[in-house]
């Protein structure tokens, strides 16, 4: 075996907290090879942002690290910290998840990277602005040759990474794009030439469309320099795709590595296969997905068996109360699981499968009426294949026409239940008297001449990047924001501004919010939050009871989640509470705003079999609104396409996810997809793609 | 059984009470706890201390002229032969009572202006702001001074001139906490759920602008001590025989120097509480700042996830 570049033993991260001891890390082992690039995977909780820290010697005071992290035969954990700090400014660089936190506001593009290059070519000098606290320009009196060259090789860098050097050298962070900014921090990264980057989810905050393009660069930088990659990412499968090898960590644990290839097709540790079966890509529309039940367990309390145990269907006694044996698979890497059976039959996890096929995977959440709290969780009900059987039936039947069989179709004949007509919203850039008198008064059309209908029943996809439009057409439609031209009806009646419409009116439409946790009021109860509409609409004490049940039910919750309060829930948890509220007094139409931007894989898949029951079971009509077209594929009939205001391409689900007509959806597609661009787009022209 | 359910209830409480962030913060904030112990000494002595006092605070003793202090009068007495100690618990119920009075009336001005000025907007936003940015260019205890002097010296006056010139700092603070909170999404959630103004501002603004509220309230109780004290040695406040601390300040500075326990009394007393008050506010201030709560490894770890 080939000397590791980077070798992890054992890695213990602790938090001395008020609630006792949080294991961030516990235990995690991993190696790095020159050359490679290893994704190290997970969902979000299991300690992977930590342990990332913990290596390159960035982990704060207060955390507690234990165990060996050799990078080049140095022992990182007892270098000093001086030595810490030069082999960060030569050989270790760091890219991390947002990547506009991570430039400092009042410093140019420009100047950002004079400074990396500078400490990297003189790691012995510490950088005098770290040291005063700020520039007193001596590097210009002293060499000005080498600061004009330093400018060069940053506008280099720049260009390197598909920025015009020349024009973002003197941009500000915040005259940056998210993908722009990330694309700066890469060239940071790069800019010492190191020999290891450490990338913690460097494109989760970014567009799906952007997200392919950074990692597309991502990619071939990484090739042509042959740089060492610890990519984290709690996307398994966007990581598969690009990495040699794949870690797949579980609270703060590895739980399986091996070759990328190997982990994807055969998954040998039950979380894996559980991961990767919670795709939506191989799913038929509205099929219900397999899901992993559970969350991530508390990393406060101390677990002596296999922390997966407790959302693992294949878990025993011996898993619950006996560290899990790790079984070392030769080539195929190794993988700590006790439970054999498991791992000597894997199931291929190609993600089709849609009932009980898929090992290690519980059913989700299936909408059983009355019995349902007590019956869902282990396994997919009877009834959860009814389900996707009755909705995969209707969205077949949109592009085949009408379908009398089912009632989610169109009525042929009837007004639709929502309808927007040449809506437009325009706001003010610049529109003082001053300027309006001088002419030079300027708008921007966040919406422009937007017609969109939704049937009762229906589901309304928008897809498109951020800033294409969509949370204004929410707005719209919600009355948080008033067109500037154009009509919104309302089962056939013209609706305005929120204050204007009827009481009938404001509670027929049900909103969720993007952000499931600040949608709800921090100080409330769940109990106090979902009666808040129930209060309102006149409802007595014991009527609100029976409905707050009846709603946490049909959310997948029971009623001891009714006491508390929106921090001591899980994010999933929130956004069910939010479905609840929302759906309370039955609207008509229910308008989800980017319902799984915020959550984990698995959770995502959660959320997605709980909207397709939710829709059958009380007929409402969905507007999804999503940048993600693989989720909003999945769940809608019809689909409009959004880019810069417009809507560019309309139509039914299957149709545009088949057959797009543009090649801006299209890009969405692949993006959705996670599969990398056959044919990429060269990095450098990307700003001048042109989609149409 | 009731007393089975009185312990379960007060277990409960109990359990809620220690176990809330907020107050588990402020247990481990050292200048809150001795903010909170001052503090709260000082109200038991405004309480309990006149039922335990054996003398009267405004009958005069002639025959007891400034007596240094002794067993009989631990503080000595003063010109009129009145027991200084007792005079002092007395003028912690005054001192604190109207302190606390103008805190509440300002508390309650500034809370609605600032509520509706941040809620409403428009021109009432600007019209209220423009009252606020008017009194606010004068100096508060300028400001005081003449309200009280145009109104004559009397206890009622001294608490309406501090409240009138006071409430404009809640105002400001409650408005811009408003104008945060109304843009968060669950306002907008609950609009959307068909809730009403009032029921928005009731149940999820207003609580929400609590926190800086109750921090602001208490810093501002010293400032109001002092203002009192200020207001009433200067002969606008309450009057002599009244045993109010500015007052026993003003009469006892004539005796200064043959009897310095009358000004040392009442001024170590204004001290205690002015500095009482401003450490169990800054206790509170971090205490109830979310994003300032050290220790909470687990908020920590969710952050760097």
């Amino acid at each position: 075996m080939t000397e590791s570049l980077l070798d992890v033993r054992d890695l213990c991260v602790q938090f001395k907290g008020s609630d006792g001891t949080v294991r961030a890390v516990d235990g995690l082992s991993l190696s790095v090879e020159a050359g490679e690039v290893v994704g190290l995977v997970g969902e979000s909780g299991c300690g992977k942002s930590a342990a990332v820290r913990a290596i390159a010697g960035l982990h704060g005071d207060d955390a507690q690290v234990e165990g060996t992290v050799t990078f080049d035969g140095t022992n990182l954990r007892e270098a000093p910290a001086e030595r810490l700090r030069q082999l960060r400014a030569t050989q270790i660089s760091t890219v991390f998840q947002d990547p506009a936190a991570t430039l400092t506001p009042t410093r140019t593009v420009g100047s950002h990277l004079r400074e990396v290059l500078r400490l990297a070519d003189r790691p012995a000098e510490r950088s005098l602005r770290s040291v005063t606290g700020f520039d007193l320009g001596l590097g210009r009196v002293v060499g000005d040759n080498v600061d004009s060259d330093r400018r060069d090789r940053a506008a280099a860098l720049l260009d390197n990474v598909g920025l015009d050097g020349s024009d973002f050298l003197d941009r500000y962070p915040h005259e940056l794009s998210g993908g722009e900014a990330q694309r700066v921090s890469l060239a940071l990264a790069l800019a010492s030439d190191p020999d290891l980057l450490l990338a913690d989810e460097p494109t989760t905050a970014l567009d799906a469309t952007t997200q392919m393009d950074v990692l597309d660069l991502l990619d071939d930088l990484v090739s042509e320099r042959d740089l060492t990659t610890l990519l984290v990412s709690h996307d398994l499968e966007l990581v598969g795709e690009r990495c040699d090898r794949v870690v797949v960590a579980y609270a703060g644990r590895t739980m399986e590595a091996g070759p990328a290839e190997r982990v994807l097709s055969t998954p040998r540790h039950p979380y894996t296969a559980a991961l990767l079966a919670c795709r939506l890509d191989g799913a038929d529309p509205g099929e219900t997905l397999p899901t992993v039940d559970g969350s991530v367990p508390d990393p406060t309390t101390e677990t002596a068996g296999c922390p997966f145990a407790s959302r693992c269907s294949h878990a025993t006694d011996d898993c619950r109360s006996k560290a899990p044996p790790t079984m070392d698979l030769g080539d195929d890497g190794r993988v700590s699981c006790g439970e054999r059976d498991a791992i000597a039959a894997p199931e291929p996890a190609s993600a089709s499968t849609g009932g009980d096929a898929t090992t290690g995977i519980a059913g989700g959440a299936a909408l059983d009426d009355d019995t349902a709290c007590a019956s869902r969780s282990r396994t997919i009900s009877v009834d959860g294949g009814e389900l996707s059987f009755a909705h995969t039936g209707a969205s077949q039947s949109a592009d085949a026409g009408q379908s009398p069989s089912t009632d989610r179709s169109l009525p042929a004949d009837g007004e639709p239940l929502l309808e927007l007509e040449d809506v437009s919203k325009r706001y003010p850039i610049d529109d003082s008297w001053l300027a309006r008198l001088r002419g030079t008064d300027r708008y921007t059309d966040a919406v422009d001449d937007v017609s969109l209908s939704v049937g009762g029943g229906e589901t309304l996809g928008i897809v498109g990047e951020s800033g294409a439009g969509k949370s204004t057409v929410i707005d719209l439609i919600t009355g948080l924001d008033t067109p500037t031209s154009g009509r919104i009806q309302l089962a056939g009646k013209p609706i305005g501004a929120l204050g204007d419409r009827s009481r009938e009116q404001v509670v027929s439409i049900g909103r969720l919010f993007q952000h499931p946790r600040s949608s709800l009021d921090p100080r409330q109860r769940v109990r106090t939050a979902i009666e808040e509409p129930l209060v309102e609409a006149g409802w007595e004490s014991t009527r609100c009871e029976d409905r707050i049940r009846e709603l946490l039910t049909l959310v997948g919750l029971d009623n001891r989640h009714a006491d508390r309060r929106p921090d001591q829930l899980s994010g999933g948890q929130c956004q069910r509470v939010a479905l609840a509220r929302a759906l309370a007094l039955e609207p008509a139409l229910v308008v989800l705003d980017e319902p799984t931007a915020a959550l984990d894989v698995s959770v995502r898949a959660q959320v997605c079999n709980l909207l397709v029951g939710l829709q059958t079971h009380l007929d409402c009509a969905f507007v999804l609104v999503s940048h993600d077209l693989g989720v909003v594929g999945h769940l809608a009939d019809q689909i409009a396409v959004m880019r810069d205001g417009h809507v560019v391409e309309a139509g039914s689900a299957a149709v545009v996810c088949t057959d797009p007509e543009t090649a801006y959806t299209r890009r969405l597609l692949t993006a959705a997809s996670g599969v990398p661009d056959p044919n990429p787009a060269p990095p450098a022209n990307y700003q001048s793609l042109d989609y149409e | 059984m009731s007393a089975s359910r009185l312990r379960s209830a007060h277990r409960a409480f109990r359990q809620e009470c220690l176990t809330h962030p907020t107050i588990l913060a402020l247990c481990r904030n050292p200048s809150a706890v001795a903010g909170g112990v001052v503090v709260t000494a000082l109200a038991v002595l405004a309480i309990v201390g006149p039922f335990v006092t054996p003398y009267d605070p405004t009958t005069q003793h002639l025959e007891n002229q400034l007596q240094a202090p002794s067993l009989a009068h631990p503080l000595g007495t003063d010109q009129l032969g009145r027991d200084v100690a007792t005079r002092v618990v007395y003028g912690a119920r005054l001192t604190l009572g109207i302190a606390l009075l103008v805190t509440v009336v300002r508390l309650t001005i500034g809370v609605v202006v600032g509520l509706v000025a941040g809620y409403v907007g428009g021109w009432v936003d600007e019209a209220l702001m423009r009252v606020v940015d008017v009194l606010l260019a004068f100096p508060g205890i300028v400001l005081a001074l003449v309200v009280a002097g145009i109104l004559g010296p009397s206890l009622t006056n001294l608490v309406l001139a501090l409240a009138v010139v006071g409430w404009t700092r809640y105002a400001r603070v409650v408005r811009s906490s408003v104008l945060e909170v109304r843009e968060r999404p669950f306002v907008a959630a609950s609009r959307l759920t068909g809730a009403s103004r009032w029921r928005v501002v009731r149940r999820h603004v207003l609580p929400n602008v609590a926190g800086p509220v109750v921090v602001l309230a208490t810093l501002d109780l010293g400032g109001v001590i002092l203002a009192a004290a200020g207001l009433s040695f200067l002969g606008l406040g309450a009057q002599p025989p009244a045993p109010e601390w500015g007052t026993m300040l003003a009469t006892g500075r004539h005796h200064l120097r043959e009897a310095s326990w009358l000004v040392n009394a009442p001024g170590l007393a204004i001290v205690f509480a002015v500095l009482g008050s401003n450490l169990l506010g800054d206790g509170l201030r971090d205490a109830l700042d979310p994003t300032d709560r050290t220790g909470d490894a687990r908020t920590e770890v969710a952050r760097r996830d």
